[in-house]
């Protein structure tokens, strides 16, 4: 069941007070429609309806008020209804019968063909053949004829009711602790995120202000100087946040932090939270029968968390460029060292990689060349020395020459993998410029 | 211990060793993988992680992190280096770093694979079995690589696999050819097992 309310005109914030009657409302010019499905516990019957809207508009009047099972039914009720009407369902043919034509949204053209065929009332045209009026007038005649019918098929898209995201918390007595002030807070936060996590979204910038008692604080101090931030009597404190939030404890956590840093220089008698911007949370959806969806902002938290603990550049998404040396294809970037918990997002699924048929050269990079000792037999590396142990070179590859950086501090150096006694392949390579060997790298 | 009927597997990338395995690498269950060849299994995992596309995330306790050889989208790869300071490298400074970062990035159940390759440094195995816990809350698949081939988790392990390298003959003129991968899996589903692939 639809209800029609014909205002005087369209005026949005008028219209705005018919949520108290439906949550689901349309708004079409001065009309507006409440859907009423799921209600009747609520409103009981038809005048029950009326009197809720005429208690919402109070002091302003309707000019029409109309319940019926469609649209254009119910608006053409309240636009030609004296009084509340209601139309029942299956009698929507018979209501609309005796009004004239011109009711209908008639395009001229149409209008022109309709009206020498005598046709007065759109009880005359809903006598006419479905199929007749379709095949003459086409798909617009035809919905038309299903109109002056009493069927309308258009669904109502309603509005979302726009909250203002404010919460005022007035103190039975001025408060001058934060301990004290912390439970009032958290009322009303939590009043808050539960209106902001309805929408659907979370806080992206939340404003906090708090009303202060300069009389108690003068009395205390002996001084009337107002430690206010936000004006006369006022202190403001802003959080802004980078991702929607909507998690109370989360809030309350920054907001204690804040008053923390900037204590409220008088005891504070009022408080009122206003979420100043909010966005769409990002949520994400599991299906049943597949993987768990893992949470970017989690993820991201964790991430930023770690380069809290360790340093921006202990959680890097290190880049690969070019270069002559292997120790210098890749590069972690400074701005990307910060940015780091946002670059790690999960990949859209891609097609299962073909598995593996071998290993590949998968290395070990030691941080710093570690300096071998080497033993040399004919001239040749025939084992060498890495800390306590002595491992016997059993194959090689090599040597391959690397050169550069001759145009300001020139490098030469011999490549070599080496297979030891021990199983171990590593890389090493013999520094041409300061005549010694180095451990780069063991294959793993 | 494997719930096994309710565990998912993230392929290793070889069809036998997701054989050897019940179906790869499982979810929620502390992996060790030790020995030589440990790096290369672990690559293969996450490219088999990004291919589904699971979040991925790689501890590099040592700093031995190579990534023009790692052939994995190191876009999407988070790669976590707990800093090293003079003296803490193999010290247990490092490794505790490590522990924590393993914690911390397994509490957010937002990944799913964690790489915790581990500094030559013993940890308690309170430590493994809370790790181990955590990734069971978060059915995340952990592999923890470890140089010491006796292994570092202990029981706290849900499976346990050693890995050797077996080098083919290769010419001094040409670079060597990737070896072969021998790996025993010592430990499955919290018992002994003897069983040997090689890849």
């Amino acid at each position: 069941m639809l209800a029609c309310v014909l205002l005087a005109d369209a005026d949005a914030a008028l219209a705005r007070r018919l949520f108290a009657v439906s949550p689901s409302m349309a708004c079409d010019g001065a009309c507006v429609f409440l859907d009423l499905r799921g209600l009747q516990r609520l409103h009981r019957h038809p005048a029950g309806v009326f009197a809720a809207i005429r208690s919402a508009l109070a002091p302003q009047v309707p000019l029409g008020m109309a319940l019926a099972d469609n649209r254009f039914t119910a608006e053409i009720a309240a636009r030609h209804g004296h009084g509340p009407v209601t139309v029942r369902t299956g009698e929507e043919a018979a209501f609309l019968a005796h009004l004239p034509l011109d009711v209908l949204p008639l395009p001229h053209a149409l209008a022109q063909r309709l009206l020498p065929l005598g046709l007065r009332t759109l009880g005359d045209f809903a006598s006419l053949p479905r199929a007749a009026v379709e095949r003459r007038y086409g798909a617009e005649g035809l919905a038309l004829h299903r109109l002056a019918c009493g069927q309308d098929r258009r669904e109502l898209l309603p509005q979302r009711e726009t909250r203002v995201l404010s919460v005022l918390v007035a103190l039975e007595c001025p408060v001058d602790r934060l301990a004290l002030l912390l439970p009032a807070l958290e009322t009303a936060l939590a009043q808050l995120c539960e209106w902001v996590a309805e929408q659907g979204c979370g806080i992206v910038q939340l404003a906090l202000e708090v009303v202060l008692d300069h009389a108690l604080a003068s009395a205390d101090e002996g001084a009337g100087e107002p430690a206010a931030a936000g004006g006369a009597g006022l202190a403001t404190w802003t959080v802004a946040l980078p991702e929607p939030e909507a998690r109370m404890a989360l809030l309350l956590e920054l907001l204690r932090g804040r008053l923390e840093a900037a204590p409220p220089g008088a005891p504070v008698t009022a408080l009122r939270l206003h979420a100043l911007r909010t966005e769409p949370r990002t949520g994400h959806q599991n299906n049943l029968f597949g993987e768990v969806a893992r949470d970017a902002t989690r993820r991201r938290e964790a991430l930023a968390r770690l380069a809290a603990l360790f340093g921006p550049r202990a959680v890097s998404t290190p880049q690969v460029q070019r270069a002559h040396r292997l120790e210098q294809r890749w590069h972690v970037p400074d701005e990307g060292a910060a940015a780091a918990p946002a670059a790690a997002p999960a990949r859209p699924p891609l097609p299962p990689s073909s598995a593996p048929t071998s290993a590949s050269h998968a290395l070990r990079w030691l941080p710093e060349p570690e300096e071998l000792v080497p033993v040399l037999a004919r001239g040749r590396l025939a084992a060498f020395r890495r800390g306590r142990q002595e491992l016997r070179v059993v194959r090689f590859s090599g040597p391959r020459r690397l050169t550069g950086g001759w145009w300001k501090q020139p490098w030469v150096r011999d490549e070599y993998e080496l297979l030891t006694d021990d199983g171990a392949l590593y890389r090493v390579c013999r520094d041409g410029v300061r005549e010694r060997w180095l451990l780069l790298a063991e294959l793993d | 211990m494997l719930p096994s009927a309710e565990v998912p597997f993230l392929s290793s990338g070889w069809e036998a060793l997701d054989r050897l395995l019940g179906g790869g690498w499982p979810a929620g269950v502390l992996t060790e993988v030790v020995g030589r060849g440990r790096t290369s299994l672990a690559l293969a995992a996450v490219r088999q992680a990004q291919s589904a596309g699971q979040p991925v995330a790689w501890v590099d306790g040592p700093g031995t992190f190579c990534p023009p050889t790692a052939s994995v989208d190191l876009a999407h790869l988070a790669l976590v280096r707990p800093p090293r300071t003079a003296g803490a490298a193999t010290g247990a400074r490092a490794a505790t770093r490590c522990w924590l970062a393993g914690d911390l990035l397994l509490r957010s159940r937002a990944f799913g694979l964690l790489v915790l390759d581990l500094p030559p440094c013993r940890p308690s195995l309170a430590v493994c079995f809370r790790l181990a816990r955590q990734a069971a809350a978060a059915r995340t698949v952990l592999l923890l690589l470890s140089e010491a081939e006796s292994g570092v988790a202990g029981s706290a392990a849900g499976v346990a696999v050693l890995v050797r390298q077996q080098h083919h003959d290769w010419s001094r003129r040409t670079l060597p050819p990737p070896p072969a991968l021998e790996l025993t899996l010592r430990r499955y589903r919290g018992g002994a097992s003897g069983a040997c692939v090689v890849l």
